[in-house]
């Protein structure tokens, strides 16, 4: 127990609050300077192309601890570098293609860049409208927890079973991210298995939610979600980076583009940029990922033992933070006396949009007029920001290199 | 010390001791999912309040908006004016009331 309030005080210590009060006061200053630079852009339409990146590249840059302001680097470091010689086995070789795009998984560029047309094609809406669904979006995170623990009972190590876990989190940019950073050698078979599992939610998840609720639960037909102003929308994504940021630094960066990328679309004044992040550069960066994270799956550390344990361990990650998601709604569903529906806690895997889908699809099963979806894509965009958040919380616990 | 801190730079973790024992696994399993949970925990809290604050100012501006539209007068004042002040007339009081469609019997009147 000691050892618990021990690690959560170290993390408190090493939070971004705790780093304005030692030293960091000028970015407390930069903070305030950014968000009156956002209200130029967005709101006096002060060049807002340029603004409003501008804006939150120096919010990001800000945050203490989140180490997301650029670092002058020495010129011959790059050099070495551009000049592409790998050592592969005791041999120089000469980097190729796949080589050149597998830096951008190995820098942790890809995972945020698509993070942040996710945000861009993001409506955060029925998460504004009710903030309780982030309630959901964390129990989903369950089987993250519960897989990592699994995997250390199986023999892996901390990296490996932290890579292995976050496959729970059912986002594929975030399990690729954590895995690249963690135990980059099972990149592959994590990335595979993060995919196949969030293509099949709809088998998946089924049984489960059935499982654990009663037809009367499953019927819920739930209150209709009250308007969101655009007022809202644009701060919900500046102080949502604000709070994870200061709080949980290591998760800043996934949060960070997610949120940049919402306020792309939500600000109403950088809409090609919006337009941008949502179809040419996430159609870019998925296929640059895609192609990197295929190429290292070579024969010899593919074909494993270890590759079939990690595909089990997800299944079991995924199952449990489906589980984890539904009994809170049914946690939920008793506290505010049967006005929550609890399968819209499953959602809360993140997967979106298919996991919502899923919800609606099992509500309408039990009651043909029911229509959830709307009220389960609150969980299912929290969950999003929840596993970056749990990726953040491996990310800051588990060492690595 | 297992639990000495180490963010520094890049080699981070809770644990700088490379030695892992089970209540290490213990730890980042509770401890982990704890801080998740109080992370979003706090963003439920300021997301309330900030609801909370965001209908009483919308509120607030609806009911401004309203009052404005009602002191806008629905119908024109004395005098005989042309059609075309008419119309001109009958567009600002379209625009005052929020887009709301004026009747044709407006025209008229503001016509008079």
């Amino acid at each position: 127990m000691a050892q618990f309030f021990d690690a959560l005080s170290k993390l408190a210590s090493e939070s971004g609050i705790a780093q304005f009060f030692t030293g960091s006061w000028q970015n407390l200053i930069m903070i305030c300077v950014a968000c009156f630079l956002l209200w130029l852009g967005i709101k006096k339409g002060f060049e807002p192309l340029l603004m409003v990146p501008i804006a939150f590249g120096m919010l990001l840059a800000n945050l203490p601890g989140a180490n997301l302001a650029v670092h002058y680097h020495d010129i011959p470091e790059f050099i070495q570098l551009i000049k592409g010689n790998l050592v592969v086995d005791g041999v120089v070789q000469q980097a190729g293609l796949l080589d050149w795009l597998y830096l951008g998984i190995k820098a942790g560029i890809y995972p945020p860049l698509i993070f942040l047309g996710i945000g861009a094609m993001t409506d955060f809406s029925p998460l504004i409208a009710r903030p309780s669904s982030f309630i959901l979006g964390a129990a989903a995170q369950l089987g993250i927890f519960g897989a990592f623990l699994m995997a250390m009972f199986l023999g892996f190590d901390p990296q490996a079973a932290g890579s292995i876990g976050i496959i729970g989190g059912a986002d594929g940019p975030t399990a690729i991210l954590t895995t690249s950073i963690l135990k980059p050698e099972l990149l592959g078979p994590i990335a595979v298995a993060a995919y196949s599992y969030m293509a099949l939610v709809p088998i998946i998840q089924p049984p489960i939610m059935k499982l654990l609720t009663t037809k009367k639960e499953r019927a819920v037909v739930m209150e209709t979600l009250r308007p969101v102003s655009k007022r809202e929308k644009i701060l919900f994504p500046i102080m949502v980076t604000i709070v994870v940021a200061l709080v949980l630094p290591s998760a800043g960066v996934l949060v960070g583009c997610l949120m940049l990328g919402n306020l792309l679309k939500e600000s109403g004044v950088t809409e090609r940029l919006s337009k941008m992040a949502q179809n040419e550069l996430c159609n870019i960066v998925t296929l640059m990922l895609g192609l990197s994270v295929g190429a290292t799956t070579n024969g010899k550390t593919f074909l494993t033992a270890d590759t079939l344990k990690i595909v089990l361990l997800g299944l079991i990650a995924f199952s449990v933070g489906t589980a984890g998601g539904v009994l809170f709604g049914k946690l939920m569903y008793i506290v505010t006396k049967g006005k929550v529906n609890p399968l819209i806690g499953s959602a809360g895997v993140s997967a979106v949009p298919m996991a919502a889908r899923v919800s609606q699809k099992v509500g309408q099963q039990e009651n043909p007029s029911n229509f959830l979806l709307m009220h389960a894509m609150g969980p299912n965009v929290s969950g999003v920001i929840g596993s970056a958040v749990a990726a953040g919380v491996l990310l800051a616990m588990i060492p690595h290199a | 010390m297992l639990l000495s801190v180490s963010f520094e730079k890049i080699g981070r973790g809770v644990f700088e001791n490379p030695s892992w024992d089970w209540s290490n696994t213990l730890v980042v399993t509770l401890a982990g999912f704890f801080i998740v949970f109080l992370v979003l925990l706090l963003l439920i809290i300021v997301f309330t309040a900030f609801g909370k604050i965001m209908k009483k100012l919308n509120e607030k501006e609806a009911a401004k908006k309203e009052k404005e539209i009602q002191s806008v007068p629905s119908a024109p004042a004395v005098g005989e004016v042309d059609e075309e002040t008419a119309a001109v007339i009958v567009a600002a009081i379209t625009e005052a009331r929020g887009g709301k469609a004026v009747v044709i019997k407006d025209i008229k009147e503001a016509g008079k």
